[in-house]
């Protein structure tokens, strides 16, 4: 199935979690929030999170800034 | 909540002050607290035309050339407090009044005809023979004639002023007489008054309620009048701090005889008061400072454009007193005779404008 | 000790991340700095560079994170970030900066003061970045900021102090403290600041872009405490005119 991360198409397969889907792309899970379709997902359930066809995904972390 | 430190704690910090201090609070832009402190000290006494100059070129910058005038109404000298110190204290034998609606109107009435604009309401504390009703209505009926209403009466709940504000006062003045518990105790002997915290906490929910300006002060002649400067310089820290809209001033009643032949505990002289006022006006440049007909002509005359901004002028201090002047009964003996004319004629002479009216409460608008 | 919220800070420099050449420079810079709390931005993971992570540089039990909402262009958008950012960082603390001119990045009063009472209503300690505006101030504290951040002068510029005038007024009327922000170019530009009474400062392009950054982070700590050590022995006048051009007052009438 297809979701949005980003901005950018990824291809993950059914029953991937959030958990899951932070470690292919290599995030530490403690330094990321996770927007899903503009709603925050809480850390703890980042790992009975299912992710589903179409969902919007934003990826957020901080950076330098003043 | 304000807190004042102990009065022997201050009576150090201003004792121990030096010339230099002295000099460099009268340089500092922003005095502070410390020079406060060295502006009132017995170093800064022998300094008084340095503080008078400096108090001058503030006075002159922030408020011009212009003296305001007021004058005061005594509505009631009806008192449930018994204040050692107060002609209107409740054991005084004495004819006690409190004016009608009709009778009070009246006396407004007359100091509108003699040209002023901005009244000062006061009256004992008998909530039952002057309460908020009474005012509120004499506010109503008047305040289309004044630039100004501002009363002086029993402390009230925040609920009350902003009620009061409505109906069109303006501001209120609540003195805490002293800022010393100790001597605050001692004269305040009965009465709903003995409350130190409540009446300390008046300015807050005067400034809560909403009103354009409060009015603080100290009776001078109950304790160290440099300690009652210092209290008076947190109190206005506070006060800024926390109602940054709401305009102050200080007022220096200073003890004279009064019925019940109360005897000041201490002295203030002249020349105390002044170097009072000079330090509170270098430590705050933007609070009016009102010298009342309590003070001599002679000193009245000699202080116009050195700190003061707002002086009384032909008033009496009896209930219903302008228009019976025969009547007796006053809270205190005035100790500047002279008309409004008179009072406007000196400040001119002085090269100052003597100002009516710099407020319309027709524009006062409830929120 | 300076103390904002319910939290003293020994340091009264606060260090931005942003725009070191390396996130190692940027480390040995505010090491040297000595700042306790520095301003972080959020932004989207580059999903190509995922170990490109400012928290594995810095360690949180040694810098305090305020998080800023940089980009933010009104209230809402502002609160969007707020949120995300108490969520990345376990922290209610925030510098909230909303700046609807990209040209200049000003801060914009209205939307920073109805964006302030919102969130500290929703439990956020709400450091507001904002024009040296007086009764903005007021406003900002009276709706529960925890400090005011007024401008220097616009960001990145460099100018130092330009609002001085206003600053003063605003250090002499808060309740809350007062840290100049955005504009100090050079390590006496922070040390004005600081003897006028500012409670701390913010700096970022000035250490970040600078020749040696490590070595600029030590002068704006110098300059920093210097200034807040000659703000607290208190300044002479450096003008006495006013009191030798008034003619004397005679005070003979006293008795």
């Amino acid at each position: 199935m297809k979701i949005i991360c980003n901005g950018t198409e990824y291809e993950v397969g059914q029953g991937t979690t959030l958990l899951h889907f932070l470690a292919q792309l290599q995030l530490d899970p403690d330094t990321v929030v996770v927007e899903c379709d503009t709603e925050i997902i809480r850390r703890e359930a980042y790992e009975g999170t299912l992710l589903a066809p179409g969902q919007n995904l934003e990826l957020i972390r901080f950076v330098g800034g003043g | 909540m304000l807190t004042i430190p102990d009065f022997q704690q201050l009576s150090e910090q201003v004792s121990s002050c030096s010339r230099a201090d002295v000099h460099q609070a009268l340089q500092a832009p922003h005095p502070g607290l410390q020079g406060l402190a060295a502006l009132l000290s017995p170093a800064a006494s022998a300094m008084l035309p340095e503080l008078a100059r400096r108090s001058a070129a503030i006075t002159a910058q922030r408020f011009g050339r212009t003296i305001q005038l007021y004058a005061p109404v005594y509505l009631s000298s009806f008192c449930t407090n018994r204040c050692a110190y107060c002609g209107f204290a409740a054991d005084n034998t004495m004819d006690r009044r409190v004016l009608t609606m009709a009778e009070a109107e009246k006396e407004m009435d007359i100091l509108h005809e003699r040209g002023f604009n901005h009244i000062l309401l006061v009256s004992g504390e008998a909530p039952a023979k002057m309460g908020v009703d009474y005012l509120a209505e004499l506010a109503r009926r008047t305040r289309d004639r004044f630039a100004s209403i501002t009363i002086e009466v029993q402390p009230l709940s925040t609920a009350e002023y902003a009620r009061l504000f409505v109906a069109g006062i303006t501001g209120v003045a609540v003195y805490q007489e002293t800022y010393d518990r100790r001597t605050y105790d001692q004269v305040h002997l009965s009465g709903k008054k003995c409350d130190y915290d409540f009446r300390l906490a008046s300015p807050d929910r005067v400034a809560q309620a909403g009103m354009r300006e409060v009015g603080i002060g100290a009776l001078l002649g109950l304790t160290d009048w440099r300690c009652e400067g210092m209290a008076l310089g947190l109190h206005l820290a506070w006060l800024r701090k926390h109602f940054w809209r709401t305009a102050l001033t200080v007022s220096f009643p200073r003890l004279c005889p009064a019925e019940g032949d109360f005897q000041p505990l201490t002295t203030v002289t002249e020349k105390d008061l002044s170097q009072l006022l000079f330090a509170l006006r270098i430590y705050d440049p933007d609070v009016g400072l009102l010298l009342s007909t309590r003070e001599e002509e002679r000193f009245r005359t000699g202080m116009i454009g050195l700190g003061p901004t707002r002086y009384s002028a032909g008033s009496c201090t009896a209930p219903g007193g302008y228009a019976h002047p025969e009547l007796e009964g006053e809270q205190f003996a005035v100790g500047d005779q002279r008309t409004l004319t008179e009072v406007c004629a000196s400040i001119q002479a002085k090269g100052h404008d003597p100002v009516r009216k710099d407020w319309d409460s027709t524009f006062q608008k409830g929120f | 000790m300076l103390q904002i919220a319910d939290k003293t800070f020994r340091s009264r420099l606060f260090g931005g991340t942003g725009k070191f050449a390396s996130a190692q420079l940027m480390k040995e810079a505010l090491a040297a700095s000595g700042a306790e709390m520095i301003t972080v931005a959020l932004r989207r993971v580059d999903l190509t560079n995922p170990a490109d992570d400012i928290m594995a540089n810095l360690d949180r039990e040694t810098y305090w994170f305020l998080p800023n909402t940089s980009g933010a262009r009104n209230a809402e958008e502002a609160i969007r970030l707020a949120n995300l950012a108490r969520a990345v960082g376990n922290t209610n603390w925030l510098k909230l900066e909303i700046t609807p001119d990209p040209r200049t990045l000003l801060p914009d009063p209205i939307e920073t003061l109805k964006a302030t009472e919102l969130l500290v209503k929703d439990g956020f300690i709400v450091l507001p970045y904002m024009n040296a505006d007086p009764i903005l101030a007021l406003r900002l504290q009276d709706v529960g900021a925890a400090a005011v951040m007024p401008l220097g002068s616009p960001i990145g510029t460099n100018q130092g102090v330009l609002t001085r005038f206003q600053v003063a007024i605003i250090i002499d009327q808060a309740r809350v403290p007062v840290v100049v922000d955005a504009g100090l170019g050079a390590p006496s530009h922070a040390a004005a600041a600081m003897e006028m009474g500012a409670d701390a400062v913010l700096v970022n392009t000035a250490i970040a872009v600078s020749g040696d950054p490590v070595r600029m982070a030590r002068a704006f700590a110098q300059a920093v405490e210097a200034g807040r050590t000659a703000y607290e022995a208190g300044l002479g006048l450096q003008d006495n005119k006013a009191a030798a051009s008034s003619p004397e007052v005679g005070l003979d009438f006293l008795r």
